[in-house]
């Protein structure tokens, strides 16, 4: 029972990881139609970010986080308004294939550059708070606790506010957005800036557990990306049931099936799930 | 006009001498030797550590020089980064027999490029000494060309088991250890040993290089409730295993004993003093004679790692070789490193062909305990 509990736990705060990026990479795609994997990259830079913050400048874990956040939204923000705004779909037909490239040759670069820079010797991120729950240190269980808070602050973000209403008008209907006067410019820089934070928000969140190292975004991109078909594009709920859903799944078939295949676990289910409901769980696809 | 010959002349004489030099048959009164290590990745600490000591004895003998027929050389080093991976390994020692023209190989300090560059070494007829390479077959069957000075796997594992279960006195034991040729090969030859003994291993998992994520290994080890854990692999793996085991209390009921790396200062560096305090290691050094260990802090500010004794034992190796058989035919050379006895840093060091062995040193390790961060040697 205690391995259960256990396991449990440790699929629910990793799970929570997947969520946060899958967050920010669901509502990019759902209005711009690009899987964003460049967020992987800016998950890495928002880590190192992090950790020069608190061992560089000294400051608090909190502002570290802020630190990562802003410097994810700033990347992410830069990279829509310079590089993919070029390519939108009115431009010519086929565009969206050359943000795509984009997408994936940014990531690339960017975790590729953060590997000349800094090396892929790990670089290990000073503990922020001593103790532990249950088994769990409270810097493990302030993962899951930060990725709800985050959850609710876009939910009602995207729910009870103006900018919220147009973005779900965008993704509902682009082409009818536009019509009623809404801004794609500002919506598409508002919800790339989102998605950067989240990523930022996540790699901080999780380097003082596993360390910061230049391929530490490649996992949870893939896992993300997983967590956003098995969820359908659907709802902000929908994607952190999945994303939560997904990592107490490969936490339990790691340890009751095969710990070799642990990172497999994620695929397989998304392959069996495609298979039944095509439509993804929460699908409004 | 006239002017303007002359300058011609001058630079076209000064291209020939520069050229000159350059070729092999005007070469300086240099002997090349090669270096092929991770000076980057996770396994960077022993590339790093291997070239200080390298460099330490580099000035050694090129102070006096080294006498071959009457005439002295210096040596010098040419040196590639292996990043701990096979192909580049390989690739190092291509350049280095085929353009460089070494006369002699140092490295590498990882089991699986050992493995790879073992026989090239018989190929190109170059003698080759691995710095710190642990797995058996590096030398078991072993190559004509390919030294190693350290004990392997399964030399330790006899010698170093009936301490631990003397000291322990464990009932279970587990392994988790890094997917490669050191890991499974250490792993395996204490698993035996322990079988002799009558200790079962429960519990055997494996991981790919550069995990940092081990909860899901660390919970089966919880669960299955043994009294001690042999954890191998580099040791940013290892701070993660240590700092990980600590939070989920796998730490409370089982000993922890790392890998030769686990009981370098590398790993408190990490994993801070608190997560290592207590655990165990083993360990290829006890002492060092007290004026190495001060010419290494003032020269590099560093601590003493075991990487920086290898290094220094093997140019010196090298170096006595091509002395003692006066000639710089690597063959000649590889003949003399045959012949080799002598009392250097970590040891004796006399190759010998012995169980399967070839051109392997005997060394016995030892135990060191964690404590405040400082490294503790047991008896």
């Amino acid at each position: 029972m205690e391995i259960f509990l256990m396991q449990l736990g440790s699929g629910l705060i990793i799970g929570s990881v997947y969520a946060l990026v899958a967050l920010g990479l669901n509502i990019i795609w759902s209005i711009t139609d690009i899987p964003d994997f460049a967020q992987g990259s800016f998950y890495v830079i928002a880590a190192y970010a992090g950790y020069f913050a608190v061992t560089l400048a000294g400051v608090p874990f909190l502002v570290a986080l802020l630190v990562g956040m802003c410097v994810g939204a700033a990347m992410s923000f830069s990279c829509e308004r310079f590089l993919y705004r070029r390519w939108r779909e009115r431009t010519f037909r086929g565009a969206a294939r050359v943000q795509l490239l984009c997408a994936i040759a940014l990531f690339f670069l960017f975790a590729n550059a953060a590997n000349a820079i800094w090396t892929s010797k790990a670089k290990i991120f000073p503990a922020y708070l001593k103790g532990s729950l249950l088994g769990f240190s409270y810097m493990r269980i302030n993962v899951l606790l930060a990725a709800i808070i985050l959850f609710v602050l876009v939910y009602l973000f995207i729910m009870k506010t103006k900018m919220g209403k147009a973005i779900r008008a965008a993704s509902m209907d682009l082409g009818m957005a536009q019509v009623l006067g809404i801004n794609i410019d500002t919506v598409n820089s508002i919800v790339f800036a989102m998605g950067g934070a989240l990523s930022g928000a996540a790699a901080v969140l999780v380097s003082p557990l596993y360390s910061v190292f230049p391929t530490m975004g490649d996992l949870p991109l893939l896992k993300a990306l997983v967590v956003v078909i098995l969820g359908g594009f659907g709802s902000v709920a929908g994607i952190l049931i999945c994303g939560l859903g997904l990592g107490v799944a490969e936490a339990f078939g790691a340890t009751y099936i095969s710990s070799a295949y642990q990172h497999g676990f994620a695929f397989f289910v998304l392959i069996l799930t495609l298979l039944l409901r095509p439509k993804g769980l929460f699908g409004r696809v | 006009m006239k002017h303007f010959r002359k300058v011609m002349l001058v630079i076209t004489v000064m291209a020939m001498v520069l050229l000159g030099l350059n070729t092999p048959g005007f070469a300086a009164k240099g002997i090349k030797i090669g270096y092929t290590a991770p000076f980057t990745g996770s396994a960077a600490e022993f590339g790093v550590n291997g070239w200080r000591g390298i460099q330490l004895a580099l000035e050694e003998i090129n102070k006096k020089g080294v006498i071959v027929g009457g005439k002295k050389y210096t040596i010098e080093i040419k040196r590639y980064d292996s990043i701990c991976t096979p192909t580049d390994g390989v690739a190092n020692v291509r350049k280095l027999a085929m353009q460089d023209r070494v006369v002699a190989i140092l490295g590498d300090h990882c089991s699986s490029v050992c493995v790879a560059i073992g026989p090239l070494c018989d190929e190109f007829k170059i003698p080759g000494i691995t710095i710190e390479c642990a797995a058996d077959k590096v030398t078991k069957p072993g190559h004509e060309f390919y030294f190693r000075m350290r004990p392997s796997v399964g030399l330790m594992a006899p010698l170093i088991t009936p301490t631990i279960v003397e000291k322990f006195k464990p009932k279970s034991a587990a392994f988790l250890v890094v997917n490669d040729d050191y890991g499974l090969g250490l792993a395996s030859a204490i698993a035996t040993e322990l079988d002799k003994f009558g200790v079962k291993t429960v519990v055997d998992e494996t991981f790919e290089r550069g995990n940092t994520d081990f909860t899901v290994y660390l919970a089966k080890i919880k669960k299955a409730k043994v009294d001690i854990l042999f954890y191998i692999g580099v040791t940013p793996e290892g701070a993660m295993i240590l700092k990980q085991a600590k939070e989920f209390g796998v730490t409370e009921r089982t000993v922890l004993i790392g890998s030769e790396e686990m009981g370098e200062m590398e790993l408190v560096s990490l994993a801070g003093p608190e997560a290592a305090e207590g655990t165990y290691a083993v360990s290829l050094w006890g002492a060092v004679p007290a004026d190495f260990a001060e010419r290494v802090e003032d020269r590099f500010d560093a601590p003493m790692h075991y990487a920086v004794i290898f290094g220094y034992d093997a140019l010196h190796v090298v170096a006595r070789a091509i002395e003692s058989a006066q000639s710089l035919d690597p063959v000649k050379i590889k003949d003399a490193m045959k012949k080799i006895d002598y009392e250097a840093l970590e040891g004796r060091i006399k190759f010998e062909n012995f169980e399967g062995y070839r051109n392997q040193c005997r060394f016995v390790p030892s135990l060191i305990q964690w404590k405040d961060g400082e490294r503790v040697p047991l008896k």
